[in-house]
């Protein structure tokens, strides 16, 4: 329910003119009323009101100028909120052909090096494509280049079945 | 006997924080003892898997079972990772 209210954009204090007070106090106030008042009506969440607002954006795909036009990165969404978004996304972060290069050869658990003599470019450069993919993936803390080869192969692992239950179907 | 088997309880305690993405420190906060120590043991780990990095071990544990080795055992330190996903599930309920 609580979903279907912000994906279907249920929030009426959100006009264009609210752009302009982005990321002020006004804006996260009216923020946090509105989730304080979602949350009041449902008693079944009992977690704080900006984690589950935060959750809600995930899966509302806020960030995706969906709901929020102006909201166009994580980092602005935290500055809105207040808060560090501490959860990993992978689904709805933009993957380049290079970055995903990259990330074939690091989820065979190759090192920059090895990426490098790979790819035919230089070490560096591997790093810089592996920071950004850590900025837009929202992975700031605890080695990060695990947590990244980690959620990128379970994320395979759940294609690859999909796609399997999918051709089991077709015959 | 599979590679894994061989490991005792602390090794596959370290070997799950490890696929978490904790780095040694943290390790070592979480065990309360040294970085040197969690090295240590990492070499062993490592050594008994017959991987070279951390990430390969991370990688050996994302495919032979993954969360089944936070599972077996005793729960001491929910990880952020396992709350988050309790959150969503809570969400997801609704």
């Amino acid at each position: 329910m609580l979903r279907d209210a912000v994906s279907s954009c249920a929030a009426p204090w959100v006009r264009k003119t609210d752009a302009v007070h982005f990321g002020t106090k006004l804006f996260q106030k009216g923020l946090n009323d509105w989730v304080a008042s979602q949350v009041n009506n449902s008693s079944m969440l009992e977690v704080r009101e900006s984690t589950v607002f935060v959750l809600l954006c995930f899966e509302a795909k806020l960030w995706r100028r969906t709901c929020f036009p102006f909201v166009r990165s994580r980092r602005q969404l935290e500055t809105a909120i207040g808060e560090e978004i501490l959860m990993v996304d992978l689904e709805h972060i933009k993957i380049t052909r290079r970055d995903q290069q990259v990330l074939k050869l690091l989820v065979q658990g190759c090192s920059n090096k090895e990426i490098a003599a790979q790819l035919e470019i230089s070490p560096r450069t591997v790093k810089q494509h592996l920071r950004t993919l850590f900025l837009r993936a929202g992975i700031r803390q605890g080695r990060k280049r695990v947590i990244l080869a980690t959620a990128i192969f379970e994320k395979e692992q759940m294609n690859h079945v999909a796609s399997r239950t999918v051709e089991s179907y077709g015959d | 006997m599979s590679p894994r088997e061989q490991l005792n309880r602390t090794e596959i305690k370290i070997a799950t924080m490890v696929w978490q993405g904790q780095t040694n420190p943290e390790i070592a906060l979480a065990m309360g003892t040294t970085e040197q120590v969690i090295k240590n043991h990492l070499r062993n780990v490592f050594d008994k898997l017959g991987v070279w990095t951390r990430l390969e071990l991370a990688l050996y544990v994302a495919s032979n079972g993954g969360i089944s080795w936070a599972a077996e055992l005793p729960a001491a330190a929910a990880p952020k990772a396992a709350a988050a996903a309790a959150g969503l599930g809570a969400s997801n309920s609704n």
